[in-house]
């Protein structure tokens, strides 16, 4: 039963240069969807136009189903879903609160405000989930203000904020790069649970694949804009299609090889914007790519469970 | 920007008109400080006075011409003056810094607790006002936020890469200052001097007009309105006048130094008073 | 907190001690005070009796001396005119000044902030440009002109409103309005950065994120946090703000510390001069210090961390 599902979402500027493009995307009840991909690769950008959140400037357009309406990706009608139907946690938890308000206002706010919930039942409610959080004394954090709260306070704060009007989509992004390592795998933990435990869908963008392969059912790899490989995590992690996942997964430190063996990286830098190639985006640092790369861009095609944007599986799987 | 470029334009134009009519006065209108008793407090398009006669009979047309020039030179030779001190303070004290910096510093604070305006006010008490004095008073006020400026741009640049690059190369500290901080500076000052030009003009009129500034037999702008006070009901145009032509002035600069922080420069922080 | 109340206050004290200085200064610029007195007229007898009796023939350190001692004990001698302290003369006009102030400031609020808010949430439109060059017209206008011709029309044409003195709550409107016609564009730029700077913090993406409006997230949450640096730069120009009023006091006879100062410069009343300088620059400072306790007030964070 998906919660979320896009189709062919694709952002560009206002002089029609590409950003994201060809992004299809799915979740399901109760599942974790990751989004992998290198800083600048569109992942922020493509979650942001389901929700209607792009920057001043930029044009969305994509199929959307999301909270059971349908809509235009990066379109008004986008936005509206955030008042009740999707949510989204920022990246940098210190910074997420306004500063001059109690943290327990900041809960209810929105639910009061959107007439979801009046006064009482949304300060139980907000009370409820901060416990849930993991906080002992609940009543007291929400008496806080923002810059009393540590970054995991912070952070599991802004969570329960994000369930508060009881989502089916939660979008997270980056939840973990401004954390501690101790606190991480808790914020992650409690981010499982809770998506479970509402039935809602989740759709974590993380930069980090062992954090991914950690948490998440399944796993979609963004390069340069667009979908090179999607399948479930275990799948993809382990036997990865496509070449940039299998490069990706050898450029990440292993705890487990031998101290001081080099990190290999992968040569070149991703295309900007307008200098992508007319076939596929990946081709120029691809060590496979033979001619049919550099002219086609390749389609997704789906091999054992996963699906890959590679002409090698075509040239293979016949 | 099109924005700052129309401000800047229109400006442009604006002082030009003004600059004109100063020009129309030099050539063509009577002496502003020849009296006619016969003819007092003409209004407006009467007898040949376009502007209307005060009550002395001036032609209140040739006075605001010659108001401008006046009010023109002090500006400039203010603002000139306010720039040459202000600028080289705020050299040294942003590429020293030390001492003079902290002097700075504590001059600026004191300049927002005690007003130029209160100052120019009081120390007219002790002074006695002439061209000369009226305008070493008024730098003395105005070299301040050019220092500051100045400073604070220095404080940046001096950081950036290429000073580094030169210091490197050996550039004794003159040539650093002059030649490499000194352009860097010059295009805020540029900015703020248009804005300046419009600050003193303003603390110039205000001066005459209380009798502290420009008096007879120069013809000021902020006089005349002083002046035509006690026959306001009666005959507005000694009032009403000479105002427009200082507004006018103002405006002229204020969207020169506007058009021009849009056009030039985008820092727009390191130039807010 | 106290320990920061203490630092600032140690800090106006410098520049208090710097304003008196100023005052001294201003005085003793073309020489001797007695010369000032009595304008270079005197005969030799009657300017060395003037000298002995204001001490002013004493060598100049001394004279410094006295005056920081007198100074900072709030004693600027007498006035020339009436023979009372002079500080005691300031502190009588500083209440109606204060009150001529309070009102401008009230007005150019009144309009600044909804101005603000507007050109923030439309900012790149055609409505911020006509705005930002109606402010720039207000700015250029000479306030004491602005006040003579509001008396013109409001006065003498329709005889709304006295033109004179401070005879009551209308007798205020045409002098607040004049003073609050040129701080309106300052004030306006101000908020305007503050808010502009505050679009731009992490929580009001997150704001966003939680499906509110622009203007519901500027209005409720901007403009507040906006007011910390707001009210701090307001505050600095508190100074220019009391000196532009000197001016339009003496257009309306206005009996505050301008209408003094005016009457003590003509007659070269040179103790008043002083006093009035020194206690502007307190006033000043104080006013600042009310600004910072203002701000602790409202932002939570500050009162932590003593600066």
């Amino acid at each position: 039963m998906s919660v979320l599902e896009a189709r062919d979402v694709r952002v560009e500027t206002r002089a029609g240069a590409p950003l994201v493009e060809g992004v299809d995307l799915e979740v399901d009840r109760g599942e974790v969807v990751g989004i992998v991909g290198e800083t600048g690769a569109g992942k922020t950008l493509a979650t942001r136009a389901l929700v209607g959140l792009l920057p001043r400037g930029l044009r969305a357009t994509g199929a959307v189903t999301l909270g059971g309406r349908a809509f235009e990706a990066g379109s008004a009608d986008a936005r509206a879903s955030l008042v009740r139907d999707a949510a989204i946690v920022l990246q940098n938890p210190m910074t997420a609160l306004d500063p001059l308000v109690r943290v327990g206002s900041q809960l209810t706010e929105a639910v009061v405000r959107h007439g979801i919930l009046d006064r009482a039942a949304a300060a139980e409610r907000a009370l409820g989930l901060v416990q849930r959080m993991g906080f002992d004394d609940p009543g007291w954090v929400l008496r806080l203000h923002p810059h009393q709260l540590s970054g995991g306070m912070a952070q599991r704060v802004l969570i329960a904020a994000a369930m508060m009007a009881r989502p089916t989509v939660l979008i997270v992004d980056e939840p973990t790069s401004a954390l501690d390592a101790g606190v991480r795998v808790e914020v992650l933990r409690l981010l499982r649970e809770v998506t479970r435990e509402q039935e809602a869908g989740m759709l974590l963008i993380s930069h980090d694949l062992s954090l991914v392969s950690g948490f998440c059912d399944r796993v979609v790899v963004l390069y340069a804009g667009r979908v090179l490989e999607s399948g479930a995590t275990a799948t993809v992690l382990r036997r990865p299609r496509h070449p940039y996942t299998r490069a990706l997964l050898a450029c990440s430190p292993s705890a487990t090889a031998p101290a001081r063996t080099p990190l290999p990286v992968i040569g070149g830098a991703p295309p900007a914007p307008a200098d992508w190639p007319p076939g596929c985006v990946f081709e120029p640092r691809c060590p496979h790519a033979f001619d049919r790369c550099g002219a086609e861009r390749p389609r997704l095609l789906a091999r054992e469970g996963v699906r890959a944007a590679c002409h090698l599986l075509d040239r293979e799987g016949g | 920007m099109s924005g700052g470029n129309r401000n800047l334009r229109f400006g442009l134009a604006l002082l030009a008109a003004m600059v004109a009519v100063g020009v129309a006065g030099l050539v063509a209108l009577p002496d502003p400080n020849a009296q006619e008793l016969t003819a007092t407090y003409l209004p407006p398009a009467e007898g040949g006075h376009l502007l209307g006669t005060d009550g002395l009979g001036r032609d209140v047309l040739a006075w605001v011409s010659a108001g401008i020039w006046i009010s023109l030179f002090i500006a400039v030779a203010v603002v000139a003056l306010s720039a040459a001190i202000g600028v080289t303070v705020g050299l040294a004290a942003g590429y020293l810094g030390g001492v003079v910096d902290a002097l700075l510093m504590r001059l600026v604070d004191l300049q927002l607790a005690v007003p130029p305006l209160l100052l120019f006010i009081a120390a007219s008490a002790a002074l006695t006002p002439s061209m000369g004095t009226l305008i070493v008073l008024l730098s003395a006020a105005g070299w301040l936020p050019y220092a500051r400026l100045i400073r604070n741009v220095v404080l940046v640049e001096r950081e950036r890469g290429y000073v580094a690059a030169a210091r490197l190369a050996g550039a004794t500290r003159r040539r650093l200052l002059l030649v490499h901080l000194l352009p860097a500076a010059s295009t805020t000052a540029l900015v703020l001097s248009s804005l300046e030009m419009g600050l003193v003009l303003l603390w110039e009129a205000g001066l005459s007009f209380l009798g502290l500034g420009i008096t007879p037999p120069h013809n000021s702008l902020g006089f005349l309105i002083n002046e035509g006070r006690s026959t306001l009901a009666a005959a507005w145009w000694v009032v009403v006048f000479p105002g427009a032509a200082v507004a006018l002035l103002v405006l002229a600069f204020n969207l020169i130094g506007d058009g021009l922080r849009d056009t030039v420069h985008r820092d727009v922080d390191v130039i807010d008073r | 907190m106290l320990r920061y109340v203490a630092s600032r206050l140690a800090q106006g004290l410098v520049v208090v001690l710097g304003a008196i200085a100023i005052s001294f200064l201003l005085v003793n610029l073309t020489g001797n005070p007695a010369d000032v007195l009595g304008g270079g007229f005197l005969p030799p007898e009657a300017r060395a009796e003037l000298a002995r009796n204001f001490g002013y023939d004493e060598p100049l350190p001394a004279r410094l001396a006295d005056y920081f001692a007198g100074a900072l004990r709030a004693d600027f001698g007498v006035s020339i005119r009436t023979g009372e302290p002079a500080a005691g003369l300031v502190l009588d006009a500083l209440p109606n000044t204060v009150i001529l102030v309070a009102c401008a400031m009230a007005l150019a609020l009144a309009v600044a902030v909804p101005v603000s808010l507007l050109s923030v949430l439309r900012r790149g439109r055609g409505v911020d440009r006509h705005v930002r060059t109606t402010l720039l017209l207000a700015g250029s206008l000479p306030d004491f002109w602005v006040a003579l011709v509001l008396v013109l029309v409001l006065s003498v044409q329709l005889g709304l409103l006295p033109s004179v003195g401070f005879t009551g709550v209308d007798s205020l409107v045409i002098p607040a309005c004049a003073l609050a016609l040129p701080l309106v564009p300052a004030l306006v730029r101000l908020l305007r950065g503050a808010l502009l700077d505050v679009t731009e913090q992490d929580f009001v993406a997150a704001l966003r994120g939680r499906g509110f409006g622009e203007g519901y997230i500027l209005v409720r949450h901007g403009l507040r946090n906006a007011m910390v640096p707001f009210i701090t730069l307001v505050a600095f120009q508190v100074g220019s703000l009391i000196g532009g009023t000197f001016i339009v006091e003496v257009v309306f006879g206005w009996p505050g510390i301008g209408t003094l100062l005016a009457g003590a410069v003509a007659i070269r009343d040179v103790a008043l001069v002083q006093a009035t300088v020194v206690i502007v620059a307190v006033a000043y400072v104080l006013l600042n210090l009310a600004a910072d306790l203002l701000v602790a007030v409202i932002d939570p964070r500050v009162r932590v961390t003593a600066r």
